[in-house]
């Protein structure tokens, strides 16, 4: 018997040895956890041995709940960032991500977290704020005691809170990425980045149109058919974990023409009128057969319906995609500084013909929600936390980490980076220095995912833009072999000098519009068109010939239709009637 | 000290009727706790319910849900392709389940002790392997460009480029049959290998003083002696047809094979989930209360089958 039971569990050990050596995600979990336990006791070590705790210490320590819908990270946050809110608060932050069911358990548990973060003001904001789980900051001295910064510097974002969702007398918060005005625009990152250095090799061929990119695509995967490790290469690699009501990454080409996601239709910012995604020739459906034209040129990743988005990171690094959507998720994996050194990287090249949507600024803030929990014990503590973060050392330091190791202001006033700073931006597996908390600079990063203020508002300390790439130190510095050939093909400086120089670009106004709630009846009809539309797309993008691709198409359009996709459409349209008129109102103000 | 004493000097006794009572009391509890209880949750499905908030706020809305079912021919549509593919793997793994005796026998016949304890063993250990492990482990095997058989395929010359495997929507049903043998061919096996040692030993001595050689020992002897046993099993599965669990094909799962792989639990908790949404609840209670009616369904057919074939009735 206990031969047996050993047999049974050496066998078991061998297996899930087999499955983790494979699997690159339950690897990278694996070593996030082992990091973690090593952080953490380092941490409290180094906590230990602190001759004089700065800061808040001498308050209890407090733990909270997190309950985070933008957070990809689950447990408590470890690294620089983690130290940085025990210091100054101690405060312990325990990150809850959400997941199936998650919000539906945590609402139905009376609980749903000490600090929320809401992923937008929809339904879900709605309800929590209807069953009596969120805060009321208006109540009591709250906001005067705790939230001095953010009752002065973000009155506008709090009433309109107040205005839309609290009757104009109760506030449950503020959205994302604020402004003081709505006149400029925040920085680029919906462009096409492709490899330059191979685009350069085939030539620099011209690309007029989006179905231009497959050839020179097909041209750069023929001329390096393998990585820099040597595994096959592909042109696009896709990944569905963030599909909303739509594809992401297919309704992402209507980004590149001056349509902004909305619903199952897009949003044309310059027109403001909307446009239904599955009208034949809507840029959903034209973004549909780029993908599909790909997939039948076999340029197209097979893995793209069953891989994660943490997978697509993994090969952007190894160098074996050459097309990316977002400039945070090509450029930002592979233009590291060895590769940039070797003269190889990602970099802006649209199509001629290209409108690349820019988000305008908005006072009213973004749809990304901070809220505290009614039920938390000590609100007043987790106000102080917001209201720092709301403070430009708060955006400062949450951002670019902790001042005086990674960043700081010269003589001048001027924030500029130091080695350190300038090797995680290269390197986001830089370790940190123990005094700051150790660890890696990317598992110290706040793990909540969330802004308060835009990070392309105006740092009153600095006179400069919070974001790192606007800073004079930064624009000073030498650019890096691959970056010069591409600003010298171009004539530009940086992302957004290209798309303004190149006239690439569209600005989507900032407006207090606020989608409303859907009747229950809808919600239904709308979550099982949204499956059929889905579905139907990820099959469409995998159809083996043209004949094939219209089938599946006109058989997705049938079904979606079956389910109330005319009626949701109707609804959306309705929606967008609004967000004009918001539109409207926020131009009219600017002038 | 003696035990409780009544005035009289009689010892305490619980009179029978309460004693029995009493032994059936905890299985009262359980069946109330864990197959009544739940049914209060049906309300949901007459509400417009939203979780976190009181049903009493809700709206009440009658049948409206059920009759967005009747009303809808796409959503028909769907309930019958899901109701569909749960049959027709629950029917492929009732008439697979021949395949634990076969198993069973043949591993009864192996004289090497050794040798059939370490086949034995090997075919349990999946038994207690996860749906999700076995998926990273179908992962590893058949992922497009690391992939066992993709580099096998490779160097062998056969393709030039890697195959999506998983993503192949071709004879779902029978996939996935195979992943449940698979994992449940050894565990299946252990209640006939039991039976078989409780055959008597002398019927086999009989048989072979008759000339009976080892297959019509099989045969004659071990195969009926374990008819009993699959007949018990087969009842209790075609009781189970309709649950036939949601974990292996949530796992397996993708765009491509949605149409032939969900099953009716899954289809439920997609709809009730599954979609970063939590207006899908009382919609989602309507079509799980459509599994009681298909279990009551069976329910009386397996009764009446009986009552053909036995004379008696179950119920």
């Amino acid at each position: 018997m206990k031969n047996f039971w050993a047999a049974i569990t050496a066998a078991l050990i061998a297996m899930a040895m087999l499955a983790g050596c494979g699997g690159t995600a339950s690897q990278s979990v694996s070593t996030a956890q082992s990091d973690q336990s090593e952080q953490s006791s380092q941490a409290t070590a180094l906590q230990s041995a602190d001759p004089e705790p700065a800061g808040d210490t001498a308050r209890e320590e407090y733990r909270i709940d997190v309950y985070s819908q933008l957070a990809n990270y689950a447990g408590e946050q470890v690294g620089w960032f983690a130290k940085m809110v025990k210091d100054k608060f101690n405060l312990v932050l325990n990150i809850i991500p959400t997941g199936d069911g998650v919000f539906a358990t945590r609402m139905s548990s009376g609980k749903l977290g000490d600090l929320i973060l809401f992923g937008n003001n929809g339904q879900e904001f709605t309800d929590a704020i209807e069953a009596g789980m969120l805060l009321d900051w208006y109540e009591g001295d709250l906001l005067e005691s705790y939230g001095k910064d953010i009752k002065e510097d973000l009155s506008v974002a709090l009433q309109f809170n107040a205005d839309t969702f609290g009757g104009g007398t109760k506030c449950y918060g503020f959205g994302h990425n604020v402004a003081t005005s709505s006149q400029y625009s925040e920085s680029a990152f919906y462009h096409p980045d492709i490899r330059f250095d191979i685009y350069q090799e085939i030539g620099s061929p011209e690309i007029a149109d989006l179905m231009g990119y497959l050839d020179v695509l097909k041209q750069m995967v023929d001329a390096r058919p393998t990585s820099d490790s040597g595994l096959p290469a592909y042109a696009i690699s896709l990944f569905p974990d963030w599909d909303g009501d739509t594809v992401m990454s297919v309704k992402c080409m209507g980004a590149f023409y001056g349509y902004d996601e909305f619903g199952f239709t897009l949003y044309d910012v310059v027109e403001n009128t909307a446009k239904p995604v599955l009208d034949e020739d809507s840029y959903y459906m034209a973004g549909l057969k780029f993908f599909n034209k790909a997939f039948q040129m076999g340029i197209l990743d097979p893995d793209s319906a069953t891989q994660t988005f943490q997978d697509v990171c993994t090969k952007y690094a190894d160098g074996r995609v050459y097309y990316s959507i977002f400039s945070w998720l090509g450029p930002s994996n592979y233009n590291t500084p060895d590769s940039l050194a070797a003269g190889k990287g990602m970099f802006a090249v649209a199509a001629k013909d290209q409108k690349n949507v820019v988000y305008g600024t908005n006072i009213y803030g973004g749809n990304r929600i901070w809220s505290i929990g009614s039920r938390a014990e000590q609100p007043e503590r987790i106000m102080e936390l917001i209201n720092w973060l709301c403070t430009p050392d708060g955006v400062m330091q949450s951002t670019h980490g902790p001042q005086g190791i990674t960043w700081d202001y010269d003589a001048n006033g001027k924030a500029y980076l130091t080695e350190l700073g300038i090797a995680t931006i290269g390197d986001p597996n830089t370790a940190m220095p123990e005094e700051a908390g150790g660890g890696l600079w990317q598992d110290g990063q706040a793990k909540m995912n969330n802004s308060t203020f835009t990070t392309d508002e105006i740092n009153p300390v600095s006179g400069e833009k919070y974001n790192r790439d606007f800073w004079e130190s930064e624009l000073k510095r030498e650019p890096s072999a691959a970056k010069v050939k591409w600003q010298e093909a171009f004539s530009v400086l940086s992302e957004d000098e290209y798309l303004e120089n190149l006239n690439l670009k569209v600005v989507a106004i900032g407006s207090d519009f606020v989608k409303d709630t859907r009747s229950a009846d809808l919600e239904s009809k709308y979550i099982q068109v949204s499956t059929a539309i889905k579905d139907g797309s990820w099959r469409a993008i995998y159809a083996s010939s043209d004949e094939d691709f219209g089938k599946i198409v006109a058989d997705m359009i049938e079904q979606a239709k079956g389910f109330g996709y005319d009626e949701c459409v109707a609804w959306d349209m309705e929606q967008a009637q609004e967000r004009a008129e918001a539109v409207a109102r926020t131009l009219a103000m600017n002038e | 000290m003696s035990g409780r004493v009544t005035p009289k000097g009689k010892r305490f006794t619980i009179p029978v009727k309460y004693r029995l009572l009493l032994m059936l009391l905890p299985f009262v509890i359980l069946i109330t706790l864990f197959a009544y209880l739940p049914l209060a949750g049906w309300r949901f499905a007459f509400f417009n319910y939203r979780p976190g908030i009181p049903l009493k706020w809700s709206d009440f809305v009658g049948f409206d849900w059920f009759m967005t079912i009747v009303n809808t021919p796409a959503r028909q549509a769907e309930i019958v392709r899901v109701v569909k593919n749960t049959l027709a793997m629950s029917g492929l793994g009732i008439l697979t389940s021949w395949c634990p005796i076969a198993f069973a026998v043949l591993l009864s016949e192996i004289k090497n002790m050794r040798f059939r304890k370490v086949v034995q063993t090997l075919t349990t250990i999946p038994n207690f392997i996860s749906w999700v492990l076995v998926y990273s482990f179908a992962f590893v095997l058949f992922s497009v460009d690391a992939g066992l058989v993709n580099r096998l395929l490779m160097d062998m010359g056969f393709i030039t480029r890697g195959i999506n495997f998983l993503l192949e929507s071709d004879h779902i049903w029978l996939k996935m049959t195979a992943w449940g043998m698979w994992k449940g061919l050894g565990w299946g096996a252990i209640m006939y290998l039991a039976a078989i040692a409780g055959i008597d030993q002398e019927l086999y001595e009989a048989a072979r003083v008759d000339g009976a050689g080892r297959f019509r020992q099989m045969w004659n002897i071990t195969i009926p002696g374990l008819l009993p046993t699959y007949f018990v099993l087969l009842m209790l599965s075609i009781a189970n047809l309709i649950n036939n669990g949601m974990d292996q094909y949530l796992v397996f799962r993708n765009a491509m094979n949605k149409d032939t792989i969900e099953v009716l639990d899954l289809y439920v908790y997609t709809l009730g989930f599954g979609s970063g949404t939590t207006t899908g609840i009382p919609f989602a209670t309507a079509v799980s209360m459509l599994k009681s009616i298909v279990s009551i369904t069976l329910l009386f057919a397996a009764n009446s089958l009986s009552k053909l074939l036995r004379g008696e009735s179950i119920i």
